[in-house]
């Protein structure tokens, strides 16, 4: 039996062994031509992917380990990169010529090596063209693919703005803040898309730029304070909660941006009028009529201490509620005219599980999604159960119905006031 | 004669794709296409030999309890080699197999031989079964690229063919499309079988299995029951 067993090592063992020998050989033979024919694609990518580059030279550094090569043309028409990495599908190595224009943009990505399977590569160079650093499409069924490609042109651009002269723009900065600012920004996908606000008129001359994220859970705001430029988050009823400089330094607690801070808020109801954000413009341009000051004047305690907030408004109120669902606490908004019409309704805070509640009809904190689309055409008289309730989640539910019931007793204590 | 019998076993009566139904992967993947299935054939057919030949050679040498790691290691080297020297010399056929190249590792026609017959038979006779089972793999390829090609994408060895160019059948270039020449062609060959009194499956179990004669798994009967 011993003896079985060091024969069986002795024997796996001298097999690796002169394999091994045999495999170097080889490898020594064809991997120059290997490497000799790689150059040569590469290089002779050059053209392809710089039109007009003339003369190149190349640039030394210290480089991220995706960059192998980085030339500049000397004639200003832009930089080439030779880019590599290993963190496709396969971990084999893929290989890349990138040239970026003068003005940033990709002139052309060109795949020279390509160990995935075939057919995507031409897919990835039209991807690239055209775009920044900041890009975000992937190509569906190559998701880890496109991640990598993504990630080594990201690197090129990090040594493109080292060498090119080129600040990154403070769009690009922000980017980069994305995580510190407003990590629950990410859509379903992980990935981050702000899109930028048109700045209305009289927005105050600090603000210099408004981005808004599509889960609509708020929005980013650019500011120069003193030639300063700080990157402002602000949650979804307008109130700034973080101030970082543009190198993601933490401000927030320095009173020297408190004006720049009161700055950006006080654009944010241009921003909802400009925008149709019906709810959100009603709630933040009228006056508060009842909320913990104004607790003399309507006495909700005696409704129910759910109701928290009311918002007087042109033509009637906004009603914000809360009460306990199944994950948490759930924050919703009715906008009730004075007809006692449901003109909105919005969820603006809601702790249940993406899959089960918000994708089906709870949606995005604050947002009109499906579940809003119910109270079309509802009046306070005309919702019951079936306008509420959601089948398989009888405890969040509940709580809209709770919510719901103590808005409608605020809501007749109010019209009684106003009308007596 | 004795080998010539010996070849064409791997070529008809036990050809593996078509009635071993082993190494399927590649057969539906790399198809699409005469010229990449008749490289995918080559490439696996200088494998198979090349492996068939060494395990042969060390088959009194081999433990019978590391068998098989053995015969992966061998079976490995040699793909690595056709890897390499592919891509040092033909990078274009190198591209276009991809992944699928590094796989033949672990395509079963290579493995399943080794642990079939070369380790129980000479050096000569693996050799020629190996040449057999390889002709056999990249004939049942082409055979089914040459289909899918010509129907799918209108092209016959990327030459385009005039009238049927105008009439292409996509579905045919697809994954589903591989499957339905697939079972069209093992249709075919099952005819033919039947038809020469050769049939290739005579009932379910080890009995029924076109390469009973070379088994000699003891339990074999008990376990196909």
């Amino acid at each position: 039996m011993k003896k079985d067993t060091i024969k069986s090592i002795v024997v796996l063992s001298c097999i690796c062994l002169v394999v091994a020998i045999l495999l170097s050989g080889v490898n020594a033979i064809t991997d120059p031509i290997i490497k000799n024919a790689a150059a040569n694609a590469a290089s002779s990518a050059y053209g392809d992917v710089l039109p007009g580059a003339s003369e190149l030279e190349e640039i030394t550094g210290e480089f991220p380990e995706t960059v192998k090569k980085a030339l500049k043309d000397k004639g200003g028409k832009g930089f080439i990169f030779e880019l590599a990495t290993k963190n496709g599908y396969t971990k084999n190595e893929i290989a890349m010529v990138l040239g970026i224009g003068a003005d940033g943009v990709i002139t052309k990505l060109d795949i020279t090596v390509y160990p995935e399977s075939k057919g995507s590569e031409a897919d990835f160079e039209a991807l690239f063209a055209g775009k920044t650093a900041d890009m975000t499409d992937v190509i569906a069924g190559t998701t880890i693919t496109s991640n990598a490609l993504k990630a080594a042109v990201k690197d090129a651009y990090d040594v493109y703005y080292e060498y090119a002269g080129v600040e990154k723009s403070d769009e690009q900065k922000l980017a980069d803040l994305y995580e510190v600012l407003m990590p629950e920004a990410k859509d379903k996908s992980g990935a981050y898309s702000f899109t930028a606000v048109e700045l209305p008129t009289d927005a105050p001359a600090s603000i210099t730029s408004i981005y808004k994220p599509s889960t609509e859970i708020g929005y980013l705001m650019i500011a120069k304070v003193n030639d300063l430029s700080v990157a402002m988050a602000l949650n979804a009823y307008g109130k700034v909660y973080a101030v970082y400089d543009l190198d993601g330094n933490d401000l927030s607690g320095d009173s020297a941006y408190d004006s720049v801070k009161s700055d950006a808020e006080n654009a944010i109801p241009s921003i909802y009028e400009a925008n149709n954000d019906e709810i959100l413009d009603l709630m933040i341009k009228e006056e508060v009529i009842s909320s913990a000051s104004d607790a003399q004047k309507v006495d909700f305690s005696a409704v129910s201490s759910r109701v928290v907030a009311v918002y007087k408004l042109k033509n009637g109120n906004a009603y914000i509620a809360n009460a306990d669902g199944y994950g948490g606490v759930l924050t919703v908004c009715y906008v009730i005219n004075s007809k006692g019409e449901i003109v909105n309704y919005a969820t603006l805070q809601h702790s249940e599980r993406d899959n089960e509640y918000a994708a089906l009809d709870y949606g995005t904190v604050i947002g009109f999604n499906s579940y809003a689309k119910r109270f079309d055409g509802k009046t306070t008289s005309s919702i019951d159960d079936d306008t509420l309730l959601i089948a398989g989640s009888t405890f969040t539910t509940n709580a809209t119905k709770a919510c719901w019931e103590s808005i409608k007793a605020a809501n007749e204590i109010i019209n009684g006031e106003v009308q007596g | 004669m004795t080998q010539l019998k010996n070849l064409l076993r791997g070529i008809i009566v036990e050809n593996p794709v078509l009635v071993l139904l082993l190494g399927t992967c590649p057969t539906l993947a790399k198809t699409n296409d005469v010229k990449t299935a008749l490289g995918m054939g080559i490439a696996a057919l200088l494998v198979l030999v090349c492996s068939n030949t060494v395990i042969s050679v060390l088959r009194k040498v081999i433990p019978s309890n590391v068998r098989i790691p053995c015969f992966i290691v061998v079976i490995a080297t040699f793909v690595t080699l056709v890897e390499m020297l592919m891509h040092a010399f033909i990078p274009s056929l190198y591209d276009s197999l991809g992944i699928f190249l590094s796989l033949i590792v672990v395509n079963c026609i290579i493995l399943g031989r080794a642990e079939m017959y070369a380790c129980k038979n000479g050096v000569l006779n693996s050799a020629v079964d190996g040449l057999g089972m390889g002709i056999g793999f990249t004939l049942a390829l082409v055979c089914m690229a040459t289909i899918r090609e010509i129907f799918g994408l209108g092209t016959f060895f990327g030459l385009e063919i005039p009238f049927i160019k105008d009439y292409t059948l996509p579905i045919l270039t697809q994954s589903a499309g591989g499957f339905f020449v697939f079972g069209l062609l093992i249709a075919i060959v099952n005819i033919f079988l039947n038809r020469t009194n050769k049939k290739p499956r005579q009932e379910f179990g080890c009995d029924g299995c076109p390469s009973a004669a070379g088994c000699t798994k003891t339990s074999c009967k008990t376990e196909g029951e």
